[in-house]
């Protein structure tokens, strides 16, 4: 069990996380979701114990993640926010140098993973596209078969295929009990993988709870084409939050649920409707009206 | 300290720079050995006595420190290697040591291929012995400003930071040192540079002052070596 008792890491003005206090169990998937700046990844470097905490402390199964890092890091698997990895080297040449730092002999899961994410690991990562060496940091987090994976932003840079395969893999890691925690910068990103979330807003927890009452509770756009500018109108008169309206097109804001819409508008002669990117912020505003730490 | 997978792994990663400096310090030595032979141009002690000594192994720290910590943190790779058993005490003792051993050994091998060559009898001033001495002290140098960029190294993450300190702090000091010998009207300069210290009439001459000068800059360079090293280990290599 990952525990969080009122951790925090303060880097002066505002900077930093604030008072953490929650608990991750074994065999859930927990994500950090959070605008740039938040904290996401300060969490995730305290879980692994490359600072010291400001107040608070966090443990991993009792033990804690500053003082018991190095028997810590056994069990752990971490994939960084931003990184390039060494040019000159192949992702295997990387990885085996990896895999002998950590002591692994057996090279198998290895070498699964890079089939699974698809990429070639005799190539020198300096000629890798940006996806491969985000695949290749995903291997070298994942290859010892870690207990509690802490991934910093693992949908960044993958394609969709991608992104599947990696979803297919942490769901796997779900099912042998083992702790996942991501960070992620929007909502969509956790919404298949995560068992809960927490949305973070400047170092501090906004909201922590389970993805199903986020979704719930969660506000989409739509955008609705109709077959005439009339029909649009009389549709505007209906009891739904209308964002915007331009001749046959309304965008109409929806909270949880898209029943009650989709019932009313099988009585109008729509031609399209679909869905409206939200941004991270909007939704912080939807969801708790604004920041929730000024 | 001594960590096999990671030093191999620096070694796969420097190899290019390593090399190059290698050859070019093997090549100042032949050439100079070559001119030596042929007697045919004065060349100033200046250049043939400061290449070997001071240039190449400077710039192979220069490049060094920023690889194994600049770099090597821009890439993330330094995350990924402190995300195993590795710790930060053992981490950092191989990146110090993979910087001194990459200069001792480079120094090591100029002068036994210097002493093989002869380089020396060039000025007529120069002996195997006062030659040894000279690499003695150009070897207590090279600990002196391999320290200081270390520190410098782990105080920033941007190499253009690291660019204006690490490197452009010891080129300034010898273009100093280097108006200072060239103009003999400039010779208040050599109170603002440290290579003044490393003055060749001392080792030529056999000074009692080499010891302490040599002395002074190992006591610096190790103390610029443990201030990093100190502020590597404060936990907050990662951001």
């Amino acid at each position: 069990m990952i525990r969080f008792k009122n951790l925090t890491k303060s880097y002066g003005s505002g900077k930093g996380i604030f008072d953490f206090s929650f608990e991750v169990e074994e065999g859930e998937v927990f994500g950090f979701i959070g605008p740039k700046e938040s904290g996401k990844s300060t969490a995730l470097r305290m879980l692994m114990g490359f600072e010291e905490c400001t107040k608070g402390r966090c443990a991993i199964n009792g033990k804690d993640c500053v003082k018991d890092s190095l028997s810590l890091h056994k069990i752990m698997g971490y994939l960084p926010q931003k990184f390039t990895l060494p040019g000159d080297l192949t992702g295997k040449q990387f990885l085996k140098s990896m895999a002998q730092m950590r002591r692994i002999k057996n090279l198998e899961r290895m070498f699964e993973l890079a089939v699974k994410l698809d990429v070639d690991l005799d190539q020198k990562i300096g000629k890798m596209s940006r996806m491969d060496v985000k695949k290749t940091g995903l291997i070298c987090a994942m290859m010892h078969n870690p207990q509690v994976l802490l991934l910093d932003q693992p949908f960044l840079y993958l394609d969709e295929k991608a992104r599947t395969v990696l979803v297919n893999l942490i769901l796997e890691e779900k099912e042998k009990n083992r702790m996942v925690i991501l960070t992620t910068d929007s909502v969509t990103g956790a919404d298949i993988t995560c068992d809960r979330v927490a949305l973070l807003d400047r170092g501090n927890v906004a909201y922590i709870g389970d993805m199903e009452t986020l979704r719930e509770n969660m506000y989409r756009d739509f955008m609705i084409q109709f077959g005439s500018s009339r029909t649009a109108m009389q549709f505007s008169k209906e009891e739904f939050e209308i964002k915007t309206m331009k001749d046959r097109s309304v965008v109409v804001t929806i909270q949880g649920e898209m029943g009650p819409l989709i019932r009313v508008l099988s009585h109008y002669d729509v031609t399209g409707i679909e869905p409206v990117p939200m941004k991270l912020d909007e939704a912080f505003v939807h969801i708790y009206g604004g920041r929730v730490y000024a | 300290m001594l960590n096999i997978p990671m030093l191999k792994q620096d070694l796969k990663i420097n190899g290019k720079y390593l090399l190059t400096v290698f050859a070019g310090q093997m090549f100042s030595l032949l050439l100079a050995a070559g001119i030596c032979e042929m007697k045919l141009i004065q060349i100033s002690d200046i250049f043939w006595d400061t290449i070997p000594v001071i240039i190449f192994p400077l710039a192979l720290q220069m490049i060094l420190a920023w690889s194994l910590i600049v770099r090597c943190r821009q890439e993330g790779t330094m995350d990924f290697i402190l995300s195993t058993q590795i710790s930060p005490e053992k981490m950092i003792g191989a990146k110090i040591l993979f910087l001194t051993g990459g200069a001792v050994v480079l120094m090591g091998i100029s002068v036994l291929l210097g002493c093989a060559a002869k380089v020396y009898s060039l000025t007529g001033v120069w002996s195997r012995e006062t030659y040894l001495l000279l690499n003695m002290g150009g070897f207590c140098l090279q600990i002196f400003w391999g320290g200081f960029c270390f520190l410098i190294a782990v105080l920033t993450k941007k190499t253009s930071f690291y660019l204006k300190l690490a490197v452009g702090i010891p080129v300034l000091q010898y273009l100093l040192y280097l108006g200072y010998f060239l103009v003999p009207e400039l010779f208040f300069l050599k109170y603002v540079t440290v290579f003044t210290l490393f003055d060749h009439t001392l080792f030529s001459g056999k000074s009692v002052l080499l010891w302490l000068v040599s002395a002074l800059y190992l006591v610096f360079g190790v103390v610029f070596f443990c201030i990093g090293r100190h502020h590597f280990l404060k936990r907050e290599y990662s951001e």
